[in-house]
């Protein structure tokens, strides 16, 4: 079970979440939705635990964010957070060993997500020589490689062409799969929303303005809590 | 403590890989600090003088320019970890924060130690500076003195690097809690290039050593905070 307990996170005087309780079982997949700025990101990061919360509380299972928690959580940031100097295999090894996984298996687990994200042929190139989609699709590995719980995607599919966006998706949709796995994604298109997940959640001025099982849900009902902004800003 | 140490070697093993491949930060730094030793020498003359007076700016100068370099370098290491977003990758982990800095430390002790090397041929032949006659002694010194500059450098361009002004925020925060470390390192080379050796260093050395074992500790307890967005 992820959480989000009363949140709120400032950044100076700027409020970025304003009492967002949420919280996400086991096997179910959320997309979170809203502007610009309506505080998707800080809310991911906050789950992550990349932020502190100003107020609040952020658990998983339980359990407030710890070392050992961030362990069974994958992000995928808008920054691929991937050395551009290193190859995507180097990155990986790396990042494995960060993440405790044996050292044994990190060699099979790095060609088993090569292989489902089609990124085998260029396991040996330097991240600075990929291209956006590809940098895009190694990231996701990079946040997979450990095999988390819970995988919080900041806009996977921005940035991307239809054939790497419709590879992503199958990998997200497997993703969301998962009996036991919480996914979260932000993102700006509706229909991929719908499509993929089973609750849909709003943010506007960094407040929860919409929250509703996918199939009992509406665009224009998504469309309109866009605008419930109601005090806080972001 | 296995964790521990698989994190410290991966971030070691990603830095030194990282420069290995770019030599920017190394090939900067060398290039500084022979710069240093060779504009001083000219300004001091052949040999850079004798006597007491003679071996103590040579000391001075030699750890003056050891320090500027590794500003440098510093500077260049941790942009990696700005650029690439490898503070937040690291802080995002579940691995130990103190693994996380003691690997920096040691890649930039590293980094460090060859472009030390570097310099004390140079002393030796562009001041005819006898660095043979105590090497262990002096590598002794150089060890201890790299390690508080690389603790206390990693600690500050961590701090420093996510600001707009770090370059300039770098030294300022920096050189005066390094004071301490440059005094016992200019002090006990000087007695090892001709003075009463052991005698005249020892207590420096000490120094240096609670020095980098208080600075590390602290530093590794505080690292957390410095990686958190």
């Amino acid at each position: 079970m992820l959480e989000a307990l009363g949140v709120s996170r400032r950044y100076g005087w700027r409020w970025a979440l304003r009492d967002l309780s949420l919280s996400v079982s086991p096997g179910e997949t959320i997309a979170l939705l809203g502007k610009n700025g309506s505080g998707k990101t800080t809310l991911l990061k906050t789950f992550a635990g990349l932020l502190r919360p100003t107020e609040g509380a952020v658990r998983v299972n339980g359990e407030p964010i710890s070392r050992e928690a961030k362990g069974r959580i994958g992000l995928l940031s808008h920054d691929p957070m991937l050395y551009a100097g290193l190859t995507i295999r180097e990155n990986l090894g790396y990042f494995a060993r960060l993440f405790s996984v044996e050292s044994g298996e990190i060699p099979a687990r790095v060609d088993l997500l090569a292989e489902t994200l089609g990124i085998v042929e260029r396991l040996d190139e330097p991240v600075r020589v990929l291209s956006q989609g590809l940098r895009q699709r190694a990231a996701l590995a990079r946040a997979l490689l450990h095999e988390p719980e819970v995988v919080l995607l900041d806009e996977p599919f921005a940035g991307l062409d239809p054939e790497a966006s419709g590879r992503l998706e199958n990998v997200v949709r497997a993703l969301c799969e998962g009996r036991e796995r919480i996914v979260a994604f932000t993102t700006h298109d509706l229909s991929k929303a719908f499509d993929m997940a089973g609750r849909i959640v709003v943010l506007a001025g960094g407040r929860l303005a919409y929250e509703e099982n996918a199939e009992n849900s509406s665009e224009e009902a998504v469309l309109a809590a866009f605008d419930e902004s109601s005090g806080g800003s972001a | 403590m296995r964790r521990f140490f698989s994190v410290l070697s991966a971030v070691v093993e990603k830095d030194l890989r990282l420069e290995w491949r770019t030599k920017e930060s190394l090939l900067i730094m060398v290039v500084f600090a022979l710069l240093v030793l060779t504009l001083f020498s000219f300004a001091f003359g052949p040999g850079g003088g004798s006597g007491e007076s003679a071996r103590a700016v040579q000391a001075g100068i030699l750890w003056i320019s050891f320090l500027f370099a590794c500003v440098i370098g510093l500077s260049r290491t941790m942009g990696v970890e700005r650029e690439d977003a490898g503070f937040s990758a690291m802080y995002a982990s579940p691995a130990d924060p103190s693994a996380l800095y003691l690997g920096k430390v040691v890649s930039v002790v590293v980094l460090m130690g060859i472009m030390e090397l570097v310099g004390f041929a140079v002393l030796a032949v562009l001041y005819q500076a006898d660095v043979w006659k105590s090497a262990g002694t002096l590598a002794l010194i150089a060890i201890c003195a790299t390690i508080g500059i690389a603790a206390a450098g990693t600690l500050f361009s961590a701090m420093s690097a996510r600001t707009r002004t770090r370059e300039v925020l770098l030294p300022v925060l920096m050189f005066p809690v390094l004071v301490p470390v440059l005094i016992a390192a200019v002090k006990a080379t000087q007695a090892h290039l001709g003075g009463d050796g052991w005698a005249d260093s020892r207590d420096w050395i000490r120094l240096m050593l609670v020095y980098d074992v208080i600075f590390l500790v602290a530093a590794s307890v505080v690292f957390e905070y410095i990686l958190e967005e």
